[in-house]
Order: C-alpha cells, then sequence, then structure tokens
C-alpha cells in the first residue's frame, strides 16, 4: 500500500460527510470515520517497517529541474505523529457526533474536521519541503473554518480571525525560511536537507533561516510573545479544540523543530532562543491558567504551557531532552485531549464553563468526575501516569542541561515552580468542579452523557494509565525510532520506568507536588496579588494593533494609488521601460542576409492610413463616439492587412473581434458621463506623448529587429506535421486545437471566469439613462425601427450558418470555434439590438453561464477521454471513414474541444453584452411626451 | 489582361478609400463619419474580392460576407446609439 | 467572356470612384448618404458578378459570391435608411445651413404602428 493514501484518502473524505444524508447523524459520522480509518490501517500496515528503522518514501516528479515534486516520506518522528492525528481525530469524530446540536451543520463540520485532518497528515507526511509549507498553510485556512465554526457568534469570528492572522504570518515567515534553506542545501527534498549535516549551521545565513523558521513554529505553537491566539481559539466547538490544541494544530509547530531538529540545531543561537521562549511560555502559560475561570480558558493556557515545557526540552539541546521532548507530546495529546472532551461534557450538561457556577459534580456524574480527574492528575504529573514519566525525564534534563551559561542553574528552579503551578491549576480544576459544595445557579440538573459520547475520553484515560505503568512495552519502540529521526543515528538510552530510586528529579516533583498543593490553599491570596493587575484583552489589542496596521498601509497605499487607470499604466510603462532597458542596448539590430519584402505603393498607402486612423483616434479621444469609431476603422484596416498577407484566419477573427469591441465600447461608454472632461495640462500632456514615443518605439524597434533576423521558426515543424499528427491542413487550427490545445484550454477557462467575473461585479447595479444626449436633443421615439427589426431577424441564419461552416471547416480551411463562436454571438446580439431584451427573453431562453460551463466541460471531457486510452492529457486523435451517401470524411477528437471552444466563446461574449445592455432601468425619455 | 485589371480596380477602389478616409477625419457631423465608416466596410469587401481574384484563390470570399455583416451590424449600433443612446434596450 | 467580365470590372471600378468622389464632393450630410451608397452597391455588383463569372471560368463557380450579393443588397439600404434617420433625428442641416422643421418634426413623431401593433401582440405572448 501507497503511503501516499494515509494524506489522499483523507482528503476524499473531505467531501463524505456531504454526501450523507444529513438528517441521520449517525450516518454522517460513520460515512465520516471510515476514509481516516482506512488511512489508520494503513499505517500500522507500514508500522513496522518504520519501528524496525526504515522510512517510507513515494515520490512523483513534477518539474524535477526546479525541484517540484510531489514526494511523501514517512519515518519514526511522522509515523508517531500520523498515529496521534488519526487516533486522535477518529475518537473526536465520534465525540463530536453527540456533541454537536441537531442545530448545527454536521456535514459540514466534519468536512472541515477531515480537511484539517489531511492537512495534519500532510504536513507531517511531506517529503518536500514547500509540499510541507504547502498543507502547513492549509491547516492555517481549515483551523480558521473550525474556529470560526459557530459564525454567528462574533467571539468566533474574531478568534478565528486572530489565529488566521498570527498562523498565516508566521507561515509566511517559514516560506521565506523554506526558500533560503533550498537555496543554501540545493534541493527542497526533505531526505537532502537532513543529509546536509553542518551545512546549514555553518552558513552565514544561519541567523536568518533560523529566526524565520522560529517565527513559523512559534506561532502555529502558540509560543510567547504569539502565544494569544489560543486562548481566543476557544470560542471554537470543544471537540475542535480537543484536538487543534492537543494533537494537532499546535504540535505541527513543535513537529516542524522537532524535523529541522538535526540540521538547525547545534549552535547557541538555537539553544538560547528556543529554551529562553519555552521557559518563558511554560512559566506565563502556567501562571495565568491559575486564574481562569473558564474551564477551557484554564485548558488553553494550560495547553500554552506544556507546549513551552516541550519547546524547552526541545531547545536544551541533549539527546535525552529530545526524546523527552518526543514522549511528552504523546502524553500531552493524550491527557489533555481526553481533559478538553471532559470539559466538554461537563459544558454540554451544565449549560456553562464557568468554574465559579460548577462546583460539586462528582455527585451528578461519577463516572465522567473519575475520568477527569484521572486525567487532570496525569497533567499534574502524579505518578502512575503519564504525566509523570516525561514530567520525570524533563526534571531530569534540566539538571544536565547548560543552555544558557553560568545562569543554567535558574532552569531546574523554575521548573519546578512551573511544575508546582501546574499542579495547582490541575487540583483547581479537581477541587473546584467536581467538589467544592453545590453548584450554583445552573439552568439544568446535570447528569451523565449518552454512553457513546464517554467513550473516546475512556480510551484516552485508560491509555493515560497504561503508558504510565508499562510506558516502554506500550511506546518504547515508537520512541525510538521517532527519537532517531530526529537525532540522527545515536540513540542515548532511554530509562521509560517508573520507578528511578530516589533521586534529585523525584525530589523536584514531591516539592512540586507539596508546592501546587500549597498555592492552591492559599490561592486566595493569589487572586488578591492578581487582581490587582488589570486583565488585558488580547482581543482589543490585536483590534487596534490590526487597524494600525490597517490605516498605515492605507496611507502607503493612497501614496502610490491615484485611482487613476492612467496612472498605473504610466508606472507600467515605466517599470517595463527600466526592465526592458539593459537587453534593449544589447540588441543589434538587423540580422544577415534577410530577404526584406520590397515596399509597394499600396502598402505604403495601407500602412499609412492605419497609422493616420490610430493618431487621430488619440487626438480625439475625448470625443467618444469618434473615437471609437477611429478605432473600428484601425481594425479594418490591420484585418485587410492580413488578409493581404495571406493570414485569412487572423483577418476572420480581428474583425471579428473588432465589432464586438465596438459593440462593447459603444455600450460602456453610454454609462459614462456624457460632459467632457477638463483637457490635460501641458506638462502632463509631455509627459505622456513622451512615454508613449519611447514605448511605440521600442515596440517598432522590437519588431523590425525580429522581422529582420533568421531565426529557425518552429512554424516549419508545425506546417510538417499538422496534416499528420494532428489531422488538418489548416495549420492554425490544428495548432490551438491540437498542439498547444492544453493552452488554448487554459485560455477559455479565463474567459470563462472574465465573463463571471464582470457578471457577477455588474449584478444589482442599476444605472440611470439621460432624458437626452449631449446637446440637449431628446432621444428618438422609435425604440425598433420595422426595417431594421425585421433585417436584423433575417440576418440570423445566414450568420448563424457562416458561423456553422466556417465552424466545420475550421480543422482543414481558415476558421475553428473561436471565430465561430464570435460570429455567432455578434449576430444573437444584432438580435438585442433590433428588438429589444425583453422580445429575446420572450423567444429564447438563453442560460449563457450554462454555455460556459458545457463548452468548458466538453474541452475538459474532450482532454479527459484521451486517458481511457492510457494517453497523456488532450491526446487528439483522428481518422477518416466513408460513408456510402457522403464520401470520405474525417472526424478528429480535436472538433470535440473546438465545440467547447466554440461554446465558451459564445457563451462569455453574450454574457457580457446582454449583460451591459440590461444594466438600464429607467426609460430614456419619459411617456408623458406622447 | 484580367490580371492587370484586377489591379486598376483595386487602386480605383484604393483612391475611394482615401477620399472617404477624409471624410470620415474631416467630418463635420457625427453623420458623415458614420457614413465613411460604412463605405469604408464596403470598399473593404471590394479591396478582398479583388485580391481573392488576383490571387487565384476562394479562401477570401467568407471573409468578405462577415465583413459584409459586420460592417452591418457596426452601423446599425452607431445609429441606434445617436437615436436611442442605449443600443440593447 | 473576358472582354465581359473587363468590362464588368471596369465599371465597378468607375462606380466606386464615382461614390468616392461623391463622399468627398457634396456639400450636406443627405447627399453625401445619397449619393455614394448605391453607386458603391452597384459597385459591389458589378465587382461580383465579375468575380463570379471569374470563378466560373476556372470550373469552381461559387456560391459564395452570390451570398456576399444578397447580404450587401439587404443591408446596404437598410445601413442608409438608418443613417438618414438618425441625421434628421439630430436636425442636421441642408447645404447652405437650411433646415428642414415640419421633416424633422414628422421623423420625431414617427413611430411605427405596426411595431406598436407588434409589442402589443409580445405582449399578449
Amino acid at each position: 500500500m501507497n503511503i501516499a493514501w494515509i494524506i489522499v484518502l483523507p482528503l476524499l473524505g473531505v467531501i463524505a460527510p456531504l454526501l450523507a444524508n444529513p438528517t441521520r447523524r449517525n450516518q454522517v459520522a460513520w460515512i465520516t470515520a471510515v476514509l481516516p480509518f482506512a488511512a489508520l490501517l494503513i499505517t500500522l500496515y507500514h508500522a513496522p517497517a518504520i519501528l524496525a528503522g526504515e522510512v517510507v518514501q513515494q515520490t512523483w516528479y513534477w518539474i524535477p529541474q526546479i525541484g517540484l515534486t510531489l514526494s511523501f516520506r514517512m519515518d519514526g518522528l511522522a509515523l508517531l505523529f500520523t498515529l496521534l492525528i488519526l487516533g486522535i481525530g477518529l475518537l473526536i469524530i465520534l465525540y463530536a457526533r453527540y456533541y454537536l446540536s441537531s442545530k448545527d451543520p454536521m456535514g459540514r463540520f466534519y468536512s472541515y474536521l477531515i480537511l484539517f485532518m489531511a492537512a495534519m497528515l500532510g504536513i507531517v507526511n511531506s517529503g518536500n519541503l514547500l509540499q510541507m509549507w504547502a498543507f502547513w498553510e492549509l491547516t492555517s485556512i481549515s483551523s480558521f473554518l473550525l474556529i470560526g465554526f459557530w459564525s454567528s457568534t462574533g467571539k468566533a469570528r474574531k478568534g478565528a480571525r486572530m489565529a488566521l492572522t498570527i498562523t498565516g504570518a508566521g507561515g509566511l515567515a517559514l516560506l521565506a525560511g523554506i526558500l533560503l534553506i533550498g537555496k543554501v542545501v540545493g534541493s527542497l527534498e526533505l531526505e537532502a536537507v537532513l543529509n546536509s549535516g553542518r551545512l546549514l549551521v555553518e552558513h552565514q545565513w544561519y541567523p536568518v533561516i533560523l529566526a524565520l523558521v522560529l517565527i513559523g513554529a512559534f506561532t502555529k505553537s502558540a509560543q510567547f510573545p504569539f502565544h494569544f491566539w489560543l486562548p481566543h481559539a476557544m470560542s471554537a466547538p470543544t471537540p475542535v479544540s480537543a484536538y487543534l490544541h492537543s494533537a494537532t494544530m499546535v504540535k505541527a509547530g513543535i513537529f516542524l523543530l522537532a524535523r529541522m531538529f538535526p540540521v538547525l540545531s547545534g549552535h547557541d543561537a538555537w539553544f538560547v532562543t528556543v529554551s529562553l521562549v519555552g521557559l518563558a511560555t511554560l512559566l506565563l502559560g502556567a501562571y495565568t491558567a491559575l486564574f481562569k475561570h473558564d474551564l477551557k480558558g484554564l485548558l488553553a493556557y494550560s495547553t500554552i504551557s506544556h507546549l513551552g515545557l516541550i519547546t524547552l526540552l526541545l531547545g536544551m539541546g541533549t539527546e535525552l531532552a529530545a526524546v523527552a521532548a518526543l514522549f511528552h507530546i504523546v502524553n500531552h495529546a493524550v491527557f489533555k485531549a481526553s481533559l478538553f472532551m471532559g470539559v466538554g461534557i461537563i459544558d454540554h450538561e451544565t449549560g456553562t464553563r464557568d468554574m465559579r457556577q460548577i462546583n460539586g459534580l462528582f455527585k451528578y456524574m461519577p463516572h465522567t468526575a473519575v475520568l477527569c480527574i484521572v486525567a487532570a492528575l496525569s497533567m499534574a504529573g502524579v505518578p502512575l501516569l503519564n504525566g509523570f514519566l516525561s514530567k520525570e525525564m524533563f526534571f531530569a534534563e534540566t539538571l544536565e542541561q547548560s543552555a544558557i551559561g553560568a545562569l543554567s542553574w535558574l532552569i531546574p528552579l523554575l521548573a519546578t515552580i512551573a511544575g508546582a503551578l501546574s499542579v495547582a491549576y490541575s487540583l483547581r480544576f479537581i477541587h473546584d468542579v467536581f467538589f467544592n459544595g453545590e453548584p450554583k445557579g445552573l439552568k439544568k440538573t446535570p447528569h451523565e452523557p449518552p454512553r457513546y459520547m464517554r467513550i473516546p475520553v475512556e480510551v484516552l484515560v485508560a491509555l493515560c494509565i497504561l503508558v504510565g505503568i508499562f510506558p516502554a512495552l506500550l511506546v518504547g519502540d515508537l520512541l525510538k525510532s521517532a527519537g532517531v529521526a530526529v537525532l540522527g543515528g545515536t540513540l542515548p538510552y532511554i530509562p521509560l520506568y517508573i520507578w528511578h530510586g530516589f533521586n534529585l528529579p523525584l525530589l523536584m516533583s514531591a516539592l512540586a507536588l507539596a508546592g501546587g498543593i500549597g498555592i492552591y490553599a492559599r490561592r486566595k491570596v493569589l487572586f488578591q496579588f492578581q487582581s490587582h493587575f488589570k486583565e488585558v484583552d488580547a482581543n482589543e489589542r490585536f483590534d487596534a494593533w490590526l487597524y494600525q496596521v490597517i490605516t498605515f498601509i492605507r496611507r502607503i497605499e493612497a501614496l502610490i494609488d491615484k485611482r487613476s487607470l492612467q496612472y498605473y499604466l504610466a508606472w507600467l510603462s515605466v517599470a517595463l521601460l527600466i526592465l526592458l532597458a539593459a537587453p534593449l542596448l544589447n540588441l543589434s539590430l538587423v540580422g544577415d542576409n534577410v530577404v526584406i519584402t520590397p515596399l509597394t505603393a499600396e502598402v505604403w498607402a495601407g500602412t499609412a492610413l492605419i497609422a493616420i486612423a490610430a493618431l487621430a483616434t488619440v487626438v480625439n479621444n475625448r470625443r467618444r463616439l469618434f473615437a471609437a469609431l477611429l478605432i473600428s476603422i484601425v481594425g479594418l484596416g490591420v484585418s485587410l492587412a492580413f488578409a493581404r498577407f495571406s493570414a485569412p484566419d487572423l483577418a476572420l477573427t480581428q474583425i471579428s473581434v473588432e465589432v464586438i469591441t465596438t459593440i462593447l465600447l459603444l455600450l460602456a461608454l453610454f454609462f459614462l458621463p456624457q460632459t467632457t472632461p477638463k483637457e490635460s495640462k501641458p506638462g502632463r500632456l509631455l509627459r505622456d506623448i513622451g512615454l508613449a514615443g519611447i514605448f511605440g518605439g521600442i515596440m517598432a524597434t522590437l519588431t523590425y529587429a525580429m522581422l529582420t533576423r533568421p531565426i529557425e521558426t518552429i512554424s516549419d515543424y508545425f506546417l510538417a506535421n499538422s496534416k499528420t499528427g494532428g489531422g488538418g491542413t489548416n495549420v492554425v487550427n490544428v495548432i490551438l486545437v491540437d498542439f498547444r490545445g492544453f493552452d488554448t484550454f487554459g485560455e477559455i477557462t479565463v474567459l470563462g471566469i472574465a465573463a463571471l467575473g464582470i457578471y457577477k461585479l455588474t449584478a444589482g447595479m442599476r444605472l440611470f439613462l439621460p432624458a437626452t444626449n449631449e446637446d440637449g436633443l431628446p432621444w428618438s421615439r422609435d425604440k425598433y425601427p420595422l426595417i431594421l427589426k425585421q433585417v436584423s431577424q433575417s440576418i440570423l441564419p445566414l450568420a448563424l450558418l457562416i458561423s456553422a461552416y466556417i465552424f466545420l471547416r475550421g480543422h482543414n480551411l481558415p476558421g475553428g470555434g473561436f471565430i465561430a463562436g464570435l460570429i455567432t454571438a455578434i449576430a444573437i446580439v444584432q438580435q438585442y439590438i433590433g428588438h429589444g431584451n425583453d422580445w429575446i427573453q420572450k423567444r429564447f431562453y438563453a442560460n449563457y453561464v450554462g454555455f460556459i460551463a458545457a463548452g468548458l466541460s466538453i474541452a475538459l471531457l474532450t482532454g479527459l477521454g484521451s486517458w481511457l486510452w492510457q494517453k497523456p492529457f488532450l491526446t487528439s486523435w483522428f481518422d477518416y471513414f466513408t460513408w456510402p451517401v457522403f464520401g470520405k470524411f474525417e472526424l478528429a477528437s480535436a472538433m470535440l474541444f473546438d465545440l467547447g471552444v466554440y461554446l465558451t466563446v459564445v457563451g462569455a461574449a453574450m454574457l457580457i453584452l446582454a449583460k451591459l445592455g440590461q444594466l438600464t432601468v429607467v426609460e430614456p425619455y419619459s411617456e408623458k411626451e406622447d | 489582361m484580367l490580371d492587370s485589371i484586377v489591379y486598376v480596380t483595386m487602386g480605383f477602389i484604393g483612391v475611394a478609400m482615401v477620399g472617404t478616409f477624409w471624410r470620415l477625419i474631416k467630418g463635420p457631423t457625427i453623420v458623415d463619419r458614420v457614413i465613411a465608416m460604412d463605405k469604408l466596410f464596403v470598399y473593404s469587401i471590394g479591396l478582398i474580392l479583388c485580391l481573392g481574384m488576383a490571387e487565384h484563390t476562394s479562401l477570401y470570399y467568407e471573409a468578405a460576407l462577415l465583413i459584409a455583416t459586420l460592417g452591418f451590424i457596426s452601423t446599425t449600433a452607431m445609429c441606434k446609439y445617436l437615436l436611442r443612446g442605449d443600443i440593447i434596450e | 467572356m473576358e472582354y465581359f467580365i473587363a468590362a464588368l470590372l471596369i465599371l465597378a471600378a468607375l462606380f466606386f470612384l464615382l461614390s468616392g468622389v461623391a463622399i468627398v464632393r457634396f456639400k450636406d450630410s443627405y447627399s453625401r448618404l445619397h449619393a455614394p451608397t448605391p453607386a458603391s452597391t452597384l459597385g459591389m455588383g458589378a465587382l461580383l458578378l465579375a468575380a463570379m463569372l471569374w470563378q466560373g471560368s476556372e470550373d469552381t463557380l461559387s456560391i459564395k459570391a452570390f451570398l456576399v450579393m444578397a447580404v450587401l443588397f439587404v443591408t446596404s439600404p437598410i445601413s442608409a435608411y438608418m443613417l438618414a434617420k438618425t441625421a434628421l433625428h439630430l436636425r442636421l442641416p441642408l447645404a447652405g445651413g437650411r433646415q428642414l422643421p415640419e421633416i424633422y418634426e414628422q421623423a420625431r413623431n414617427r413611430r411605427n404602428d405596426s411595431s406598436k401593433a407588434q409589442e402589443k401582440s409580445d405582449q399578449s405572448v
């Protein structure tokens, strides 16, 4: 089984919950769980090999020249995370089934959740750093959707936005860091980067790379000073918090630290930064958690604190510390997920999360209470539970390190204090919620939750106890293989057992336990002390900061952006001039031995006409209709030139485009102010003439240089192969629909998108018509002159005939889907001009969006069709048949593709023109005049 | 003989085009300009047909047909604009 | 036959020249519309006839030339009609600045009764 399936299956699973019947909640949950479960089975299938030290890889090359590959890679570290993500994820799916109320859109929730799961799996299993980054950003986006799931509340929206801003910004920093790593190492493949040894550490860019990568990791893992988004993300539904803040989202940052550990650690900068940030986060989180009345707030700060602990472990630099970090990743995920779920149950059954209201719940829900108490004790680090083991290792390591030089003795001390605080808030959780009198002011009487809602908690709590008692048996191998992945070949002996004898770490644990109980007993004093500080609302601060940033950027924007098209154009031209200057100066004009076509009188005359018309357009740019008229004359001249120089295809296309443009201009011009704006100042005029002159000169020079160069063109290849390779003698069309079919497909897609964009932008737009023209003359009363009506109508079949003819012969003679589409569109527009909207709508229900959709689908399916014969996308096929009556004729798949082009062009052109024509609501003149 | 007569015809059409183009620029009214544009389309058809004759090919008929149809549509659109302002109403 | 084609071509050339001269020389918009329209249409007719015969003599009688002719013969009067209507609507003067107030009013107030009737029938559809 390919390991790519581990990511692909959940990705496919994103749509699964949406397919289920939303009223059958069990069904939705089951369908959601199937694909992640399959992914888990695949992971387990690969697990033995990976535990034995193998690295499973799967790579597809896309553009290997620039390092773009799709590659998946699973080693011990990735396996550890994959098991956490999938295992806890499945429990969350079960839990959420009972947590969500029947009003919540369950399918959508599961869909986001699975998207997030797939993104996380993508991060940990990517074999390419850029690919990992893409999944990294996907977690930011999907977590945004999850946190803001209850989007009707402002808190959820703000929390989601804050999380996205912080983690998204961190993601950008990470991208920069990754690109620099790729530059230094010469490859973005994880394998190459991990094998680069001390290359990165010794490189002069190391500080920059380290800073960028650490910003990415710290923002994601809510490390100080970026920790403030995490408590606000608690406005998410509790299953989301349980998932994001135990096993996944925040652990992605930790994962990144662990992943980069082999190549980025080993330098003082790493040890100092990572350990100090971790220490600060550890203390700050533990201290703040103590004062939170909100259950989820307490857990949020405790999460921050534990993440700080893991970061500190990774920053200490000893090998055993790294292993301890891995161990604590697992332990924290297990007990924190179960705690969050327990809190969710309490919230669900009591209707509040305020610890001042919830008291004495042991009586009402003893089963849940026992589960929560065990998990909380594990969080506090009480012996016989998993939290104790990793905390003991942590204490032991704090004694071994020397991360901050002479002041290193501070770390064990602070660690013990943090441990005491952690015991204190765990105690508060246990004592306040389950004992301490009776509940106050609850709206309902709490009772045990549904049977199945407890199962995920039970599983996790059982794991807490089992890992706490049989650590080596359960997680020993996993930790070893993950440790090998993080540390490289050498692995120290891992002391995975409960009893180490009486030693200093045990003393620290005892001190922490006693201290914690002490702190909790004297908590009134502390609360008193804390109440002197004003509570800072991170949300407000964040909003204020965001507002400042936005104003600042607006100010910059106002400097650059004058909201004027002329201004944009001028800047674009200047920028291009600067870019082009160097290559232009090195351009030699005329190549050797080029025979230049002699100039004849008619070419001179034609060129002069086009040039004069073009100049006149510029001079008369304020007289709109005249300018539009001149432009269409320029177009006519150009298409004549195409005809003269044997390019009938281009002539046809040019003239059709020209007329469509004229109609479009007329439609749009009418909505612009009819009065003439004031003339430009001479200085500006001079500047514009200068720019335009230079540009025209450059274009002329380039064209001349190109035409006089004896380049071997690729047209010979096309000429030679169009009949044999594409089955058509019209090379232009064969290139469009066959040789370069993929480009054409992209172009019609863009065309369709542009048309839809215009359609959407003008939706709901209503424009008022002036009652008179610019000279004050009222409009003519004859809306639809009869003769025009009749003749327009009779033109239609003729034009359709022409377009069908041009379409059909397109493959062999001038023509094709694009031109045919334009002709059809123009013919239909003429009906609009002659008869008006109402008349058309009564007779012809035209769904132009449908045209575009049909056209694109046909083109796409034609392209995909070649897969049926194991050929690459858009491989064309043609053959000749003989029919009894008609004789020999050709069938080509390119024809079908061309039909797609045709439909898209018709749909797009009509959508734009008809929509623009429908903008007016008010009659141009009032009927009272009659 | 015919070939050279075709070229002569093209020359005549060219002269007419230049005159019409002058009218297009000169005006004075917008109707004059639209008339000139309409005629320029017609002369272009003439030119293209002559070109087809001179080159002994029938490939240009579609172009001629297309220009004829499109010229008509352009002219009516312009007139509609002058008459009613809104060309699709 | 060849002479006939030659004659047609020369005729066409003359018609085109005539229409070109007319559009340059005439004094007001109405005459500038009036003179060249039939002239150029006739010119096109002669040219297309020549083209048909020529192609015919080369053994591929083309229906396309006929189509071009049909389209032109139908559309160019309509174009001229629309242009004249526009000129009257915009109250363009005759040569020498003479105005035609009654005709302007007539043109302005003319609404096609049949088109009204058709609008009614449209509504009943």
